[in-house]
């Protein structure tokens, strides 16, 4: 028996709840000082950049205001962001925890372009087999760059990424990726301070 | 060289991890949108049942997961990590890479660990209907399938551009007995308003989870339920985690760089070899 703790614990990031789900226990365990250095990182799209260029606040969880105000990392209620692939990523907001953590520097985020994302996706498919969601894919995406930092520096490290979930439904974008028809996004930052600012004000 | 590491039914966590046990400094409330006065446990009443509530505020570390509620998850937990070794060698890394692999689920994803619970906690609430939305769909159908084995009915808002670019999302939703509309629709006032401010709009969760907390507060049979953001949906996806942790403590080890047997005719060591 190997005793295995990871040293990297990612997910992607939406609205929190996969990337929460494998993490928590892990931010539990550097938060009691029990496993004090595991890095955890939240993968997002650069299109919906919520917790690398969002404000962290107290904002709507919805559009239309119905929803209570939630202290968390915003890009704006009324934010749409672009439709790409990965629907299930496409949220202005995230979970109050989640943003409490990479405020507090417990975890960390980092954003991708749909197009690596997929070339990550298929690396994926074409070695370990699964095809997986446009969303899951930007876990595998920055569990592959966390690999190539060790094959740059050497170091062994033991890295962990939940594969949230598979594409079988989401072979249209595929399609969309294989006919070069993805169109990588960057949600301009004078758009995400426009939205930002029609943030209700908290006294 | 092992690929995926299993645990046995009975492995599978009892309780859920609550990290808010282990925040240095209690999270800050969530604020009434009028009043923006820190809400209370009743404000939320309208639209979700008490006991995901009291989960929602909660700094207990652990919570049982609830028999009912295990029976259900055993139909594909544990779920298997893997060790990714045609990844590792193709990316020619001296790191080990392990993921953790959700997709065994009826649905195929993770988030069918929040949809049963949640639906659990209405059925004993004695709700009739459950309306909530979706962005890709995988909550979506996650929580069609919950609310059927508990005799709940579902009403579900789909993003519009998910909606058009994975028609059979919706389909399976139907399968499990689930309603799936596209948001922004005009079933709804918020809905009605978005249409008139961008007919084309490919709408967005933010724009789904309003039409989906409209039509909870408009019917007294009815709650919402949300997919992710939320304390509690957090809470119940710690499984995966937790099982991660149990996992890779009982992996085997790697096939060693050496293997020593003794001499001397004792059969057993002959076939050991690399």
């Amino acid at each position: 028996m190997v005793d295995e703790y990871p040293d990297v614990v990612i997910g992607c990031v939406g609205g929190g709840s996969n990337f929460a789900g494998i993490s928590f226990p892990f931010a539990g365990d550097k938060l009691t000082g029990k496993h004090k250095e595991v890095d955890l990182v939240g993968v997002e799209p650069a299109s919906c950049p919520t917790l690398t260029k969002g404000l962290y606040t107290y904002d709507l969880a919805d559009e239309a205001g119905y929803t209570p105000l939630l202290k968390m990392f915003t890009l704006g209620h009324d934010f749409v962001p672009p439709s790409i692939h990965a629907g299930g990523l496409r949220y202005h907001g995230d979970s109050p925890i989640v943003s409490r953590l990479v405020h507090d520097g417990v975890m960390r985020a980092v954003s991708y372009h749909q197009t690596e994302v997929f070339d990550a996706a298929q690396t994926f498919a074409r070695t370990e087999g699964i095809i997986i969601a446009p969303e899951t894919s930007h876990a595998v995406k920055g569990a592959i760059d966390e690999a190539l930092k060790c094959k740059k520096s050497g170091e062994k490290k033991t890295i962990l990424f939940n594969c949230s979930g598979h594409g079988n439904f989401d072979m249209s974008a595929y399609d969309a990726y294989y006919a070069g028809k993805l169109v990588d996004y960057e949600y301009p930052d004078e758009l995400i301070k426009e939205s930002l600012a029609r943030i209700p004000k908290v006294p | 060289m092992q690929t995926k590491i299993l645990l046995d039914e009975e492995q599978m966590p009892k309780q859920w991890y609550n990290v808010q046990a282990d925040l240095p400094s209690p999270l800050d409330p969530p604020l009434h949108p009028q009043t923006k006065k820190p809400i209370s446990p009743d404000d939320l009443k309208a639209i979700f049942p008490m006991e995901l509530i009291k989960q929602e505020v909660t700094t207990q570390r652990t919570i049982d997961i609830p028999a009912d509620v295990q029976d259900v998850l055993r139909l594909w937990r544990p779920s298997p990590p893997y060790r990714a070794h045609r990844l590792e060698k193709y990316l020619k890394t001296p790191a080990k890479i392990y993921y953790k692999w959700e997709g065994v689920s009826p649905a195929g994803s993770h988030k069918h660990n929040t949809a049963i619970p949640q639906a659990y906690y209405n059925m004993k609430a004695g709700v009739e209907r459950i309306a909530t939305e979706t962005g890709a769909g995988q909550w979506g159908s996650a929580l069609a399938f919950a609310t059927m084995l508990y005799g709940l009915q579902c009403t579900i808002y789909m993003v519009r551009s998910s909606y058009t670019q994975k028609p059979y999302r919706k389909s399976m939703m139907q399968a499990w007995g689930a309603e799936c509309i596209p948001s922004p629709s005009t079933k709804t006032k918020c809905g009605q308003a978005m249409l008139a401010k961008d007919p084309d709009t490919p709408g967005s969760l933010g724009m789904a989870i309003s039409e989906a907390v409209e039509d909870a507060v408009g019917r007294d049979d009815t709650k919402y339920s949300l997919g992710s953001v939320l304390n509690h949906v957090l809470l119940h996806q710690t499984v995966i985690g937790l099982e991660a942790i149990e996992q890779l403590n009982s992996i085997s080890e790697k096939t060693p760089d050496v293997i020593i047997g003794c001499v001397g005719g004792v059969p057993g060591t002959a076939c050991h070899g690399r």
